[in-house]
């Protein structure tokens, strides 16, 4: 005999399903919401380096040496650096990235019209949002920044199609999104990397592009071999600027801390030096022994000479793109999440808050099926009653009672978990945040959380009431 | 009748959790409500633009393109308005010219010299060209086709080519940098079809305050025009703000639909609870309308005092929360509740609390007398 008939506990399992489905479209939107990242980590090996203090990546500013020095490491295939500026562009509000396309396009992956490396006041958009601003191939687009008094228009080359965010944004040239983001050429907000995984990790590559080396440097004349003492020796970073001076000690050495880069050198004697600087290269902890000529001619440098870093690949004015920025490889970071970040740094809301927000829904709901069961529960004495009369055993009513209610629960889990489902793919699917389309994809251990939570408490709370409401009846015995 | 169902609610064992329940969900509405209210404001007050020069945009009205939208260069003179500093005319164009490397179509626009050094951050190498036959290049563009002072540049026109020397390298960090710029005049002389014509004027402005009387003044004083503010930040913030909003407001929706799932529970429960009663009153002699008006009254009185206690601890909670936040991150945030946001929800509870108790007297009016008759009831 049964205790639980389907059509007695059909309100209940309905009531339960939109509990635990109410549960899993606060959770699932949550978790996309808050993990939502304009910098768009989708693809496989390749990362996004980004300011540390930048609350999101529109608002994060690296130097543009940063691709020479992430360059330096062993296992780094490609570093794109992108300019990302909160636009307003025909009444809605646009992420443009500037790109690098030549090295854009080997990072990421999408298909349709690619921007070229001669594209100046064109821009390529993503299909969903081509839809949206309804636009067409050969239109001139008005794009104002968000963050300046700077405006553009731009001509439409062609649309994309991606499957990350990109299908939501507009690919213009880098220098376009410098512009528009309100930074020099020397700035950019983030830099996106390809690695050889097999060589190195993302972590691994954080921590030697941050790490200070220790560089023993010792001179020596070319004549004589002998050590040069008392000499003053000045070091300039990649970007041509006073980095550091110390004078060589007895043993005609000293000791730098440099972060990885290229520096240039220039030993001072008697007020003359070389005519040109000594380069040199730092990626791990070194001795270096330089060899002054018999003759210094040259005259001590001023405060900036030229750059002994590169030339980027991506800049075309060279000559105004470093000045005034300072060398401080130490400001990147991996972190990511952009609303994550404007959430928890300048709400103060974090993410405790909405998970307790969260529960709070399940808990509340949880009221709502308590009422929902009432009935239930009463139907279900009753049979219990008949159960004990015709001569059931205690232990095995509980034991029926239990599976029976672990089954019902365990359907109105599976159903609240693909109703949910079915309510944040349809409703919230075509929602925008930070002017995104939200993407939902199955998070399995979402998913197997609110079943579980569904099937332990439905269980739970049903066998409990049920036993209450015996105990109220009189069966005191039974609860013996 | 309101007072048979006000005596069914205080002596009803359950009343409390009926009422908590509804009172839970409600909460949960305004706290969130409350607390996005008092966030969005905060966020706009974060986020005002700082600028002290505000500029605007003007081009012809009912055109979203600034080059096929050309204004008559004497429309300028509407808009030396009051809190005015500087119009800056701007002709735009594409030119064919020759450079070192080759011919190229590069982007021209024509400025008036005058006003355009005292609008732009402008860095020149060289001079900022004022007249004649001279033109100042971008500094991006000088190095891709590798311009450089002194250079004669030759502008391929229909029938002729005409020559200008390039006076100054120009560093704008902006659109300029990809041009050639012009003084207006000239530009006019290289295309005769555009003379006394302007793609667009930028004004600036003396304070921010004076944005939208100016636009207005400028409008008024001539309707082809249409004057926006360049600075997007507010108009940009507010959108994004609306972004979440929605999201926010479909969530809230799914939470009324289980205010009306908890509602129609706990009218099903009082059915359930009052179903022995109902018909000893019918058996007593009351009216069906009476029985009806009675449930309703019942499910009404638990469901607008849930919601009131709701209003309260959502209210209440979200202070609490936001205090909690200020003590933590040392953000003030007020969370507080629009008239309307209040009697919109009053309104959808009253609805739904009213069809769910109609629904379940309905289904109790169909029980049999004879079947529970001889069961005494509760009252």
């Amino acid at each position: 005999m049964k205790i639980l008939t389907f059509k007695e506990c059909f309100i209940y399992i309905l009531t339960l399903s939109l509990a635990s489905s109410f549960f899993l479209i606060t959770v699932t939107l949550f978790n996309n919401v808050y993990s939502f990242d304009i910098s768009n980590q989708e693809e496989r090996g390749v990362f996004v380096l980004r300011e540390k203090g930048a609350v999101s990546s529109a608002t994060s500013l690296i130097p543009l040496y940063f691709t020479h020095v992430l360059k330096m490491v062993k296992g780094v295939k490609e570093v794109s650096p992108e300019a990302v500026a909160l636009c307003y562009v025909k009444g809605e509000p646009v992420i443009v990235r500037g790109v690098n396309p030549k090295i854009f396009y080997r990072v990421v992956t999408v298909k349709g019209v690619k921007l070229n490396q001669s594209d100046v006041f064109s821009a390529v958009l993503g299909l969903d949002l081509a839809e949206r601003l309804r636009v067409r191939t050969g239109e001139e687009l008005l794009v104002f920044s968000g963050l300046n008094d700077k405006f553009v228009e731009l001509k439409i080359k062609g649309f994309f199609s991606s499957r990350s965010p990109f299908k939501d944004e507009i690919l213009v040239p880098l220098n376009i999104g410098q512009w528009l983001r309100g930074t020099n050429y020397g700035f950019v907000s983030l830099l996106r990397v390809k690695i050889e995984e097999k060589v190195i990790n993302k972590e691994f590559l954080l921590r030697e592009v941050t790490e200070t080396y220790s560089v023993k440097v010792s001179l020596r004349m070319k004549n004589n071999s002998s050590l040069v003492q008392g000499a003053t020796v000045l070091i300039f970073d990649p970007l041509g600027n006073f980095y550091s001076k110390k004078v060589t000690g007895a043993e005609g050495k000293t000791s730098f801390k440099l972060p990885i880069g290229t520096y240039s050198l220039y030993v001072v004697l008697h007020n003359r030096t070389t005519t040109e600087p000594f380069k040199f290269n730092v990626s791990r902890n070194e001795e270096l022994t330089f060899i002054l000529p018999s003759n210094l001619t040259g005259k001590p440098p001023k405060k900036r000479i030229e750059p002994s870093a590169g030339k980027p690949e991506e800049i075309k004015a060279y000559s105004s793109v470093f000045r005034g920025v300072k060398w401080q490889v130490s400001s990147v970071t991996l972190k990511s999440g952009d609303i994550k970040g404007f959430l928890e740094e300048k709400i103060g809301f974090t993410d405790a808050f909405l998970w307790l927000l969260a529960s709070l829904t399940f808990l509340f709901s949880m009221l709502t099926v308590n009422q929902a069961s009432s009935s239930l529960i009463k139907n279900i004495v009753q049979t219990i009653h008949v159960l004990r009369a015709l001569g059931a055993s205690k232990k095995y009513v509980l034991k029926k009672l239990l599976s029976e209610l672990v089954i019902v629960s365990l359907l109105s889990g599976f159903g609240g978990c693909l109703l949910g489902t079915f309510i944040t793919f349809f409703f919230f699917r075509n929602l925008l945040v930070f002017s995104h389309a939200l993407t939902f994809s199955i998070t399995p251990w979402i998913e197997g959380a609110v079943l579980s939570l569904t099937v332990s408490l439905g269980t739970l709370n049903s066998y409990l009431l049920v036993l209450n409401e015996l105990k109220k009846q009189g069966e005191i015995g039974f609860m013996k | 009748m309101l007072l048979l169902a006000l005596k069914g609610v205080l002596y009803s064992r359950k009343t409390f959790a009926e009422i908590l329940t509804v009172a839970a969900l409600v909460a949960l509405i305004f706290s969130t409500v409350s607390s996005f209210n008092g966030y969005r404001e905060q966020v706009q007050e974060m986020l005002q633009p700082y600028s002290l020069t505000p500029e605007l945009l003007v081009t012809k009205r009912g055109v979203n393109e600034l080059f096929s939208g050309l204004i008559n260069y004497s429309a300028v003179k509407d808009l030396h308005v009051t809190k005015v500093r500087f119009v800056l005319p701007v002709l735009l164009t594409n030119l064919k010219v020759k450079f070192r490397n080759g011919v190229r179509e590069v982007r021209v626009e024509g400025v008036d010299p005058y006003v355009f050094a005292s609008f732009k951050p402008i860095k020149v190498k060289g001079v900022l060209v004022e007249d004649g036959l001279k033109c100042n290049v971008g500094s991006l563009l000088s190095e891709e086709v590798g311009v450089v002072v002194g250079e004669n540049l030759s502008f391929l026109l229909n029938n002729e080519v005409v020559n200008l020397t390039v006076a100054g390298i120009i560093y704008t960090n902006g659109p300029c940098d990809w041009e050639i710029i012009l003084p207006l005049k000239t530009l006019w002389f290289l295309k005769p079809n555009l003379k006394e014509k302007v793609s667009f004027f930028e004004v600036s402005l003396s304070n921010a305050r004076f944005e939208k009387e100016t636009v207005k003044e400028i409008e008024g004083r001539n309707p082809c025009l249409k004057a926006q503010p360049i600075r997007k930040t507010n108009l940009v913030t507010s959108l994004l703000l609306k972004q979440f909003e929605e999201v926010v407001t479909i969530w809230i929706y799914i939470v009324y639909l289980m205010v009306s799932i908890s509602i129609y529970a706990v009218s099903s429960n009082i059915v359930a609870e009052t179903e022995r009663d109902v018909s000893v009153f019918k058996v007593l002699g009351m009216k069906r309308r009476e029985v009806i008006k009675t449930l309703f009254y019942k499910v009404l009185i638990v469901s607008v005092t849930g919601y009131m206690l709701g209003l309260s601890i959502g209210l209440v909670g979200a202070q609490v929360v936001s205090r909690i936040i200020y003590f933590m991150k040392g953000m003030q945030v007020n969370p507080f509740i629009e008239p309307w946001q209040v009697f919109q929800s009053l309104i959808a509870v009253l609805l739904i609390s009213s069809a769910a108790s109609l629904f379940s007297t309905y289904k109790t009016l169909k029980v049999k007398i004879k079947e529970v008759a001889n069961i005494p009831g509760r009252f």
